[in-house]
């Protein structure tokens, strides 16, 4: 737990404490946001911000210095759904208050494995070849030469699968 | 395959990349896209996150409190101006020309797009603006990204004229002439292709429009070490040998890398450049430029929204290797503060001399050490002053340097005289012009040094420095500098008795090729792009290539062993730079001319190609 003084001195901007607030809550935090964005790069851009914001924010609200890793993800959150609902990319159906907003953010590691339990059920849904090449392109990270070399198709067919299976991996995650 | 497939593909590249898909940014993406990198990114989540480097959390918290203190968040109350030496309330209304007039102040940022809106809150937050000077006060250079009020008055400008309407280059050099020098925070990072940074460098450089400068290594290779170039001289304090290097102030090949003025030029003289999109740097909102230079790979560049001056630049993946330099932190000012750059040398460092070079007050004393009497051109083009007389002793060559201008514009043409040791042979690269029926030489830029300017400097590799040859008298001359080659003809038409003539540049041969060679663009281009990225080398060299040209003549089924024709047979007799003829003597030749031409680009780094002949015999 981060001692409330440490915050404090923190939120001034002392870099000693800063060093150790992130030191202490950057990999949680950090984890959180790459699952949102799925890419280092906006990952670390989102975490600072995120710092940035909550720490300079901190006694504007009733946040629980014993809870300040719940506190962090909720602020992630907010910097998330600015950015998404700035492009016009934050869903009304996947809108959620202010109040479960945070609940996800608190609870995102059972929300995590309830989404991973949720994927995998829809991968197995797909043929196997589609559920192939989604693992090989999504999960294992090949590219599509490589995919195609591995599968044995061209490129172009590699694509038209992957489009597919993705296709169908949304419709039965809507159907959930 | 459609354009949601190639598009989806192309989106799942990019997040195996762990970069940011440009669709992150968009506000038109379609609802299927939308559904469908959704499904993607649910999918990632199956596999373990890419973790950042070993230093995150360390270049974390100081990205972080650096913000924090200079009052960048969002959520500060209003405007937290810290000043410098000066504290001054800027009032909305206040005019251009008394802004102008204010120095030292620095606002701090904004990663949004409001300042105006916080400048109108200043009477609200003048406490928080005093508090703000104070901390300034106790720390040097200030801490996150700030900017001189001559960059306030810029957006005062920006406000009052539609600056913004006009091309981003304008804006960015209208911004640049308001900057007298800076100071800043400078990261240089090296990728490779699985997005693993290789090297790491800090830098913490002030540098000023004179092209005066102080760069100190925090981080990398040159932790530690402080390179200082004060016009007069160049040197570089090792720590950890206890020494001083001294070397010559001009031509200065170090330099660094990302020096804003000549980012700005590069942008300018660029093929195309194309917004991509914005982006947040160092917590300052950028415009996302892909900039496309002449015949080079397109690389990014990131331009502060506000100011319009670049904070960060990325190449492009050459060889599996990427390069991102940026200003993590940086402030404007009136000049580089003097203690650091009349430093000095640190006491008990031994002085390690680079160069045998000695300063003489007038040419008599230069003849004295040089044993000749120094021919000094009659009248210098206007604007230019002699700025120095120096001997380089052991090759005995004397240096005249005189200079044009100030500041940014400030140019320098350095004479060099001396007497010749070996037969005068042009750079086989270099343009061919004549003075009084003599070869003269032109390097643009200088490739080679030959002569007295291998003796005289080190010249060679430099970009922008320029260079004419010749002998004339029994003495060699040579005009180095960084103007264009009319300009240093005109220089070296001063010096009595000599009458270089400007070289033909219509690209035309002088007699047309009794046998055309096909030619196949696309192979041209190619190799081109193969020369760019440091292979084949040779293609830049019309000896060279007309060397591998007959020996493909004579041995059409491939050379085996060496070259049938020596280079001592080969010789330019014309190049304007862009077309050449190189004449072939010897037995063995069946090509008595050989015409060549630049087909893909016209300058220094353009390849030679080979179209056509005249048949020996």
């Amino acid at each position: 737990m981060i001692d409330e003084k440490i915050l404090k001195k923190a939120q001034e901007g002392d870099p000693s404490a800063v060093e150790k607030v992130c030191s202490a809550t950057w990999e949680p935090l950090y984890r959180f946001v790459y699952s949102k964005v799925q890419n280092r790069e906006e990952a670390e851009d989102i975490t600072q911000e995120t710092y940035v914001k909550s720490l300079s924010s901190l006694y504007k609200y009733n946040f629980e210095p014993e809870n300040f890793s719940g506190f962090l993800k909720t602020v992630a959150m907010n910097v998330l759904r600015d950015r998404w609902r700035k492009n016009k990319r934050w869903k009304e159906s996947a809108y959620i208050d202010e109040q479960k907003h945070i609940e996800a953010a608190y609870n995102d590691a059972s929300e995590t494995s309830a989404n991973r339990i949720l994927i995998e059920e829809a991968l197995n849904r797909l043929s196997e070849e589609q559920r192939n090449i989604i693992i090989l392109r999504i999960v294992k990270g090949y590219s599509v030469a490589e995919t195609a070399q591995m599968t044995g198709k061209s490129q172009a067919n590699v694509r038209v699968i992957q489009y597919r299976a993705l296709k169908g991996l949304a419709s039965i995650l809507n159907d959930k | 395959m459609n354009n949601s497939e190639k598009a989806i593909s192309d989106y799942i590249d990019k997040l195996n990349s762990e970069k940011k898909p440009r669709e992150h940014e968009l506000a038109d993406n379609s609802a299927e896209m939308e559904e469908l990198m959704d499904v993607v990114r649910q999918v990632r989540c199956l596999r373990e996150p890419a973790l950042p480097q070993k230093n995150f959390a360390k270049s974390l918290a100081e990205k972080v409190a650096s913000e924090l203190k200079s009052g960048t968040s969002d959520s500060s109350s209003g405007i937290s101006n810290s000043v410098g030496k000066k504290v001054s309330t800027i009032q909305p209304h206040t005019n251009v020309k008394q802004i102008k007039n204010v120095k030292h102040i620095k606002i701090s940022d904004s990663k949004t797009s409001d300042s105006g809106k916080r400048l109108s809150q200043n009477t609200k937050s003048s406490m928080d603006k005093t508090h703000a000077a104070s901390r300034l006060k106790a720390r040097i250079a200030g801490t996150g990204v700030a900017a001189a009020v001559v960059i306030i008055a810029m957006l005062m400008l920006n406000s009052i004229y539609p600056l913004f309407n006009k091309n981003i280059v304008h804006a960015m050099e209208e911004a640049y002439q308001k900057v007298t020098a800076y100071h800043g925070l400078l990261e240089i990072s090296e990728t490779n292709a699985q997005g693993d940074t290789l090297n790491h460098t800090r830098l913490e450089i002030w540098a000023d429009r004179n092209g005066h400068y102080v760069v100190k290594g925090v981080e990398g290779l040159q932790k530690g070490q402080i390179t200082i170039n004060d016009g007069q001289k160049k040197w570089q304090i090792r720590p950890d040998e206890k020494s001083v290097y001294v070397f010559a102030p001009f031509p200065d090949p170090y330099r660094f890398v990302f020096e804003i003025g000549k980012e700005i030029d590069q942008v300018k003289n660029a093929l195309k450049i194309t917004n991509v999109g914005s982006d947040i740097v160092s917590g300052r909102k950028t415009d996302v430029l892909e900039v496309t230079p002449e015949g080079g790979l397109p690389y990014r560049i990131w331009v502060d929204t506000e100011t319009k001056l670049p904070l960060q630049k990325q190449t492009a993946m050459q060889n599996a290797l990427q390069h991102k330099v940026a200003y993590t932190n940086i402030e404007f000012m009136d000049s580089i503060p003097s203690e650091l750059i009349s430093a000095g040398f640190p006491e008990g460092y031994k002085v390690i001399e680079t160069y045998s070079e000695q300063s003489v007050s007038n040419i008599e004393e230069a003849q004295e050490i040089a044993g000749f009497a120094v021919t000094v051109p009659e009248g210098i083009p206007e604007g230019y002053n002699l700025d120095g007389i120096t001997v380089v002793t052991d090759e005995k060559i004397v240096k005249l340097q005189y200079k044009t201008g100030t500041g940014i514009d400030s140019k320098t043409v350095i004479i060099l005289e001396g007497k010749p040791k070996e037969e005068f042979k042009p750079n086989p690269s270099s343009i061919l012009s004549k003075s009084n029926g003599a070869d003269v030489e032109i390097q643009s830029p200088v490739q080679m040094g030959s002569g007295i300017l291998d003796a005289g400097g080190a010249y060679a590799g430099i970009t922008d420095i320029s260079s004419i040859r010749w002998r004339q008298d029994k003495y060699e001359y040579a005009v180095v500098g960084d103007i264009s080659i009319e300009e240093l003809i005109e220089f070296a038409n001063k010096i009595p008795g000599t009458n270089i003539e400007v070289p033909a540049s219509d690209g035309a041969f002088p007699s047309k090729p009794q046998v055309e060679v096909p030619v196949d663009m696309e192979i041209e281009r190619n190799t081109q792009k193969s020369v760019d990225s440091g292979h084949t080398p040779w293609k830049l060299d019309p000896a060279f290539v007309t060397q591998v040209f007959v020996g493909q003549l004579i041995y059409p089924e491939g050379i085996v062993g060496n070259y049938p024709v020596g280079m001592d047979e080969i010789k330019i007799v014309y190049n304007d730079g862009k077309t050449a003829v190189a004449q072939i003597s010897g037995e063995k030749t069946p090509a008595k001319n050989v015409y060549l031409k630049k087909l893909i680009r016209e300058d220094a780094t353009g390849i030679w190609t080979v179209v056509g002949y005249d048949p020996a015999g």
